[in-house]
This record gives C-alpha cells, structure tokens and sequence, in this order.
C-alpha cells in the first residue's frame, strides 16, 4: 500500500482508536469496545466468504468455537502459550474448514447456506456433548490472558486497555491483510466467482480452489477472533458458539454493506455498541435487530455502506453540475 | 424395544414431514428459504397452548392454525412481497426472514417468558398397548390427523383448480401470469397455507415436548434437510423424507444416544447436500448457462 493512498480519514480514524481507551472510565464500556473489536474480526471473517467471494456461510460461529476451544484446551490443560495457540488455532480451523469446504462450496446460493446451517449445528451440538473434550455444557473456566512479553518493554496483559490495544493491533494486521487480498491475483479471483462462477472459470481461474481457498482463510480468521474472545472473558461454554451468532454476525454484514471492510466496521458497531447503550431495554434488543435486518434488507440492498456511496456519488455529481 | 423406537421415530416423522410441507410450498414456489419457519411453529404451538386453556385442544389448534397462517400472510405483504417485486434473490430473502424470525422470538419471550412449558391435553397419560408396543393416544391423534392432513393438501395441489395454479407458478411464474393466474392472490393462499401447516405441527407435538422460544430452531434444519431431501413441492417426497428423519433419529437413539439423535439428521442434511442436492426424490435441473 503506497503512503498516498491512506486517506486523512483513515488516519484521523487510527489516532481517535488509540486515544479511545483514554476518553472512556468505565470498565464496563471498555468491555463492550473490546467485544466490538472482536466482533469487527469476526465479521471480516463472514466477509471474506459472503462478501467477496459471494457464498453464503452460515458456520462461521462454528470455527470462532473451534478457534476459542483449540486455545482453551491447550493453555489450560497443556500449559501452551497464548502466542503459540494463536496461529496454530488458525490453522486447525483452516484445516477443518478444507475437508468440510472442499465437498460442500459446490453447492450454490441458497443450497449452501442451508448446508453450512447443518453443518454449524452439527459442530454446536459436538461442543456441547464431546463432554471429555469441551466439558460440555459447563464449559471451560481459567483461561489466562495472554502471556506477557518479556523483551519488548515487559508487556504484560491482562488490563482493559492492554487487551485492547493488543486486540486492534490483531484487527489492524487482519484489516491490512484483508484489503492487501483484495489487490492480489487472489482477490481478484474471489470476486470474479462472486459475480459469475462460470466466466471466472472461462477465464481460466481454478474455481473450486479459490473458494475452498476463500472458505479456509474465512474460518482462520474467525477462529482468530475466537482465541481473543476466549482470553478475553477467560471462559468459554457451548452457548457462545451457536448458530445465533453465525446468524447475527451474518446480519452485521448485510446491515453495515458485504465486500467492504467498512461495512464490517459499521454492522459490528451497530450490533454490539449500540444496543449494550440501552441495555435498560435488553429484552427488546433482538426486537430492534430483528426489525432493522427487515427494514435495511427492503431499502438498503447494498447495506449502510453502498448506501452513503450511492449518495456520495449522488452529491458529488450535483455538485459537478452546480459548477458547470 | 426398537419396534417401540421405530414407532416413536415414525409418527415424529410424519409430523416433522407437516411441518416441512409449509417450508416445501413457499420454497418451491416463492424461492423463500424461510428462515421464520421454525418460528411461526412455536408461535402456533403457543397461541395453542394458550387457547386450550380455555377450550377444546382441537379448537385452539384451528385458533393457532388460523393464527399462524395470518402471520405468514402480514409478514409476505410487508416483506417479501416487496422483495419479490425487487426481484431479490433467495438469500436476501432468506436474510429479511431471519429478521422475521428474531422479531417473533423475541415476542414470544417478552409475552410467555422463555421457560419451558407444557401444552396439558386431557388424554395426557392414557396409553394403549399393541402387542409389545406402547402407544401414547396423543401419538395416535398424530398420526392421523397428519396423514389426514398430509392426503387434503396432496389432493389440493393434485386435483383442483387452485393446485393446478400452483404447479404452474412453481414451474414458470411469468409464464403463469401470463396465462392469468392472479399470483398475488395465489401467494395470500400458499403463505396462509404455509403458516398453518406450521402452526399444526406446533400444537401437535405440543404435549409430547414443552412449549419454548427457541423450540423451532432445531425443527427448522430438520425442515430444511427434509424439504432438501424430498426434493422441493413434492408432498409424498415431503412426507417420506420426514419419515426417514424421524427413523434415523429413532435408530441413533436406540444404538448410540439420545443426545445425538439431532446430530443423524443434521449429517443426513450435509450429506445429502452432497451427494445429491436436488433430492432422492426430486427431479435434476440442468445448470443454463
């Protein structure tokens, strides 16, 4: 990415999420930021798959559980390190996303979001009943933070503001890696199947292993966002990982706009911030989601952000012509 | 003691077929994988549920069946309707119903409260013996009235007018417009009747599981698999596809465990997903290019 292409917002954005932890007193919001941040990844995640590539995955919850159980099983009963888990989480997520992916992506539209909604109760009914394995339904308690490096200034986690800042570092690298996907030969390729699978293959690109591809890295990326989560609330049970949570985080990208990175950011601010705001009114608050998936899914085809594109362009073109 | 299974398997099966055929129709037809479904079963179970307070069980089911199917008709006039008219594909429709089914959710939590309760029916406890078999008489009830049901609707879409109408609609919906099918008027029919078969199945398998939010979630996978599995509109593939679900979760309580008698049908989803995604009992279509 050349220098010239970060724009002022983004800059002016990064400065406003370093000093955030600074504006903000109370632990409690602090949580709910940190979830945020968790959630931003978790939606990346969704995106890579329904978003770019277009396939639709309704398991996504499936592998931030395997993510989340891998790290807690292996530092609390096999004294692993934090650093270690983390990408090795990943991959053993990556791993199962390619068996399943491999005979599953070739179904399409509708049929693979119903298969992917089997799939991911299948893998919440295993970590309720693998009781030796996940402790089913009690769950898993003790996880520690993350381990402190001792070479770099002696960083230590374990506050608020540690965990977050280490969680936006995680969600700066995913975000520049994601956006650094989108140029490559691989991106291209992805969003080549998501517009039309049967040019894409014309045009010589390996469809199959481009999904499976997309799919893999989808479910490294949510199991990613399920060892933060895991170290984060330090306990882990089977109910965190159900299908509700593929289905919302699914929403949060149709809501805030698929494809765009920025979509992602918005629907996982809206879904986690704002309703914890009024949490007075927690019964309603699956009310008020579940309306606004309707109303933005009837007038916000392309979510919150093709929305202010469409009227960016709308307003730029209105004020080509006012100076004509 | 595995007739006795079989058995059980067999009537759940019939239900979760009835429960499937209202999936079956709106999909075939309106390609709306309706997310909803499994909530329009609870709330129906629970509208019953109320209702036999009151009156009669058979009463209140036509109250919750009359219920659901106006549900169905409110939610396809205010969303899919307009979807619909946008030309909008499977999965955002499949996303508004999402939306859907959290609101009546969370209206069932915030009405009854999200503990378990139970549907009382009088004949509760009465069971009958069949050779070796025990059969509790609600079971009986089930499987008639669901076999019952399962012939009105196949005669319905087989031998009248109106079925005629709507086999046509599920082959070419242009094409029946132009032969003057009034579709709207058709979907008002087919959403009600979606919505009502839910609702039946509901107040149905009411007494013999508690009555709770959540309750249709794991019911609306096993739908799909079986609106998957029977191939689309088909209402004998629909019934059967039900029945081989009902049985195998049956055989995988009997041999491995009760706790995993979701997992069997689930896998027979993905598996069937596949090895054969248009169904053992549906017709391949050709991919146009």
């Amino acid at each position: 990415m050349k220098i010239n292409n970060i724009k002022p917002l983004s800059v002016a954005g990064i400065i406003l999420l370093l000093i955030l932890p600074y504006a903000i007193t109370s632990k409690y919001t602090m949580g709910i930021v940190i979830l945020t941040v968790i959630n931003i990844v978790l939606v990346i995640s969704v995106n890579v798959i329904t978003g770019l590539t277009g396939r639709m995955s309704l398991c996504q919850a499936a592998f931030f559980g395997i993510g989340a159980y891998t790290t807690a099983i292996l530092t609390t009963q096999y004294d692993f390190s934090f650093w270690a888990c983390l990408p090795f989480a990943g991959i053993i997520a990556a791993l199962i996303a390619v068996l399943i992916g491999w005979p599953i992506l070739k179904l399409e539209g509708y049929y693979l979001a119903i298969c992917t909604l089997g799939l991911q109760q299948l893998f919440s009914l295993v970590f309720l009943n693998w009781v030796s394995m996940t402790n089913g339904p009690f769950g898993i308690r003790g996880i520690q933070p993350p381990d402190g490096i001792p070479w770099l200034f002696n960083l230590q986690f374990g506050s608020p503001k540690s965990y977050y800042y280490l969680y936006l570092l995680f969600l700066l690298v995913i975000v520049l890696f994601v956006r650094s996907l989108l140029n490559s030969r691989y991106g291209r390729a992805f969003l080549a199947i998501r517009e039309d699978e049967i040019s894409a293959r014309m045009f010589a690109i390996n469809t199959t292993y481009h999904k499976v591809l997309a799919f893999a890295l989808a479910a490294f990326i949510a199991a990613i966002a399920g060892v933060m989560y895991a170290h984060y609330y330090r306990y882990i049970s089977p109910g965190a990982f159900n299908i509700t949570r593929s289905i919302d985080v699914t929403a949060m990208l149709i809501i805030g706009g698929s494809g765009q990175i920025w979509g992602c950011v918005i629907g996982a601010v809206l879904f986690t911030f704002i309703p914890e705001l009024f949490r007075g009114f927690a019964e309603y608050r699956t009310l008020v989601i579940g309306i606004a998936i309707v109303v933005s899914i009837i007038f916000m085809p392309d979510g919150i952000v093709g929305q202010l594109n469409k009227a960016g362009t709308i307003l730029s073109k209105k004020a080509k012509e006012f100076k004509q | 003691m595995l007739l006795q299974q079989l058995l059980n398997g067999l009537i759940t099966g019939v239900l979760y077929g009835i429960a499937a055929l209202g999936l079956g129709f709106i999909y075939g037809i309106y390609f709306v994988p309706n997310m909803a479904h499994g909530a329009i079963f609870m709330f129906g179970a629970y509208i019953v549920l109320v209702v036999a307070l009151k009156v009669n069980y058979f009463c209140a089911i036509l109250v919750g069946i009359v219920s659901a199917a106006f549900i169905m008709v409110i939610s396809d006039a205010l969303v899919f309707k307009k979807l619909r008219k946008r030309l909008g594909d499977a999965t955002s429709m499949m996303i508004a119903s999402i939306g859907i089914e959290y609101v009546l959710i969370t209206l069932a939590e915030l009405i009854w409260t999200a503990d378990p309760r139970d549907l009382p029916v009088p004949w509760q406890s009465n069971v009958t013996q069949i050779g070796k078999v025990f059969i509790a008489y609600h079971r009986i009830i089930i499987l008639v009235v669901a076999i019952f049901t399962a012939i009105l609707i196949h005669y319905l879409v087989q031998r009248t007018k109106f079925g005629k109408a709507m086999r046509a609609c599920a082959q070419d919906m242009l094409a029946a417009k132009i032969l003057g099918i009034n579709t709207e008027r058709l979907s008002l029919i087919v959403f009600a009747i979606s919505g009502g078969l839910a609702a039946l199945a509901g107040g149905l398998i009411g007494p013999i599981i508690m009555v709770y939010p959540t309750m249709g979630n794991n019911l609306l996978t096993k739908c799909f698999a079986i609106v998957i599995l029977g191939g689309g509109m088909s209402i004998p593939g629909l019934m059967a596809g039900g029945i081989v679900l009902g049985l195998a979760e049956a055989l995988t309580t009997q041999y491995i465990s009760g706790q995993y008698a979701d997992v069997a049908s689930f896998l027979i989803l993905v598996l069937v997903l596949i090895i054969r995604p248009s169904g053992f009992f549906g017709k391949t279509k050709p991919v146009k290019v």
